[in-house]
């Protein structure tokens, strides 16, 4: 059996409930034999209604009320007003947002679409497809291999108005330029089908000169 | 049976004050009130508990839900509302405690609970008498006590606070609660029998 000193210390525990299962179990066993520690745990049952008894409660009516009213004086806090204007933002926002994500989008695919043509334009001289440029100069467009002058022997160079400068000295690839503003016919078709069978070849206008320019490389000719 | 319907009561309890206190969180000073009343006993007995006055303890009580109306944003529900309240209570009281330091004088409702306690010209009956005479010794006993053993045993005994809600609120290890639980008891019912024995 446990010693008085050593249960004394566990009979307010007990009496609460705070005990390890197996201590309650060694604390009850030893109360019921001793009247010593019996009459200990009397007078905590005791004490613990006395000190009920005496701790009288305020009246509380009307304290929640007063709670209220302070409260509802009180700024609003920080915290409170930081989150009802981020609420207020998103609602507001989220619209434009949204629509402005979309248009950004819409935008990024439009250029990501676009960006294979652009970079064949640029290779395209006067930035102008050849067959659109035969189209808008009908009557020059006329023109096929078989009509290649070779009496003229000014070179044409793509993308660069000085065909004098460049090609000085016959470059083995670049084709002189031909003067046709005398052949006629179907020349959109016959460009076309230029184009079709060698990318290589280039045709471009000269307004100024009336001329259409057929750029063939050495391999061609 | 009863256990699942007390389980299912404390569910629902449970899940009405998350709502309360989303809804107070978000500027509703009403179902912060209701808040206060479910908490304003326990919140006023945990004040009184460390200062021992009841109008302090009032004063104190009203700090607390307003410091955790304007903290709400701060409460994470790692421990539960009640026992955060309990604790504002409690380290409110305490720097209350140690700002009026010794001077505790008697206002208001006590001092006139400490005259009423004054025997009565008239005559009281035996029971009453000895009832008030009880209460009048158990509250000079309290008073000898020093504040943190008083504070111990009354969370305990009057508040019914466990040893690990007193241990949270008053910030101590739970040792520390049962050793100076213990001391106070014995403190005590030395009092009551010396009491007994006059």
């Amino acid at each position: 059996m446990a010693r008085c000193e050593d249960i004394k210390l566990l009979l307010g525990p007990f009496e609460d409930g705070e005990l390890e299962p197996h201590e309650m179990q060694e604390v009850a066993r030893h109360v019921v034999g001793c009247a010593a520690c019996d009459g200990e745990l009397a007078d905590y049952r005791t004490l613990a209604v006395s000190l009920r008894d005496a701790g009288a409660m305020p009246d509380v009516n009307g304290f929640s009320a007063a709670v209220v009213a302070r409260v509802a004086e009180l700024s609003i806090p920080f915290g409170l007003r930081l989150r009802r204007y981020v609420t207020s933002f998103a609602d507001g926002i989220g619209a434009t947002l949204a629509t402005g994500f979309a248009a950004a989008a819409v935008a990024v695919v439009t250029a990501v679409i676009l960006t294979p043509y652009f970079k064949q334009a640029q290779f395209t001289p006067n930035s102008r497809r050849p067959a659109e440029i035969a189209r808008t100069a009908p009557s020059t467009a006329a023109v096929g291999l078989g009509a290649v002058a070779r009496n003229n022997v000014s070179p044409a160079i793509p993308d660069d108005d000085d065909h004098g400068l460049s090609s000085a000295g016959g470059g083995g690839d670049i084709a002189p330029v031909i003067h046709l503003s005398e052949i006629s016919g179907n020349s959109g078709a016959i460009i076309d089908r230029l184009e079709a069978d060698s990318p290589s070849i280039a045709v471009w206008s000269e307004p100024q000169s009336d001329t259409t320019v057929i750029w063939v490389p050495d391999q061609l000719r | 049976m009863l256990r699942l319907t007390e389980l299912s009561r404390a569910l629902r309890s449970n899940a009405d004050e998350t709502e309360l206190l989303e809804r107070a969180r978000n500027g509703d000073s009403q179902a912060f009130g209701a808040l206060v009343e479910r908490y304003q006993r326990r919140v006023i007995g945990v004040a009184q508990a460390v200062v021992h006055n009841q109008d302090d303890a009032v004063e104190l009580a009203q700090e607390t839900f307003v410091r955790a109306y304007q903290n709400l944003a701060k409460f994470e529900s790692r421990s539960s509302f009640s026992t955060w309240l309990y604790r504002i209570a409690a380290n409110l009281a305490i720097d209350f405690r140690r700002r009026e330091g010794r001077h505790q004088v008697l206002r208001g409702e006590d001092a006139e609970t400490e005259i009423n306690r004054l025997p009565s010209p008239r005559g009281d009956s035996f029971q009453e008498t000895v009832r008030t005479e009880l209460s009048r010794r158990i509250n000079e006993a309290l008073k000898e006590l020093t504040p943190e053993h008083r504070a111990v045993i009354l969370l305990r005994e009057v508040e019914g606070l466990s040893y690990d809600e007193i241990s949270d609120v008053l910030q101590v290890p739970r040792g520390t609660v049962m050793s100076r639980l213990h001391y106070a008891r014995g403190h005590m019912r030395a009092i009551l029998k010396d009491l007994g024995g006059s």
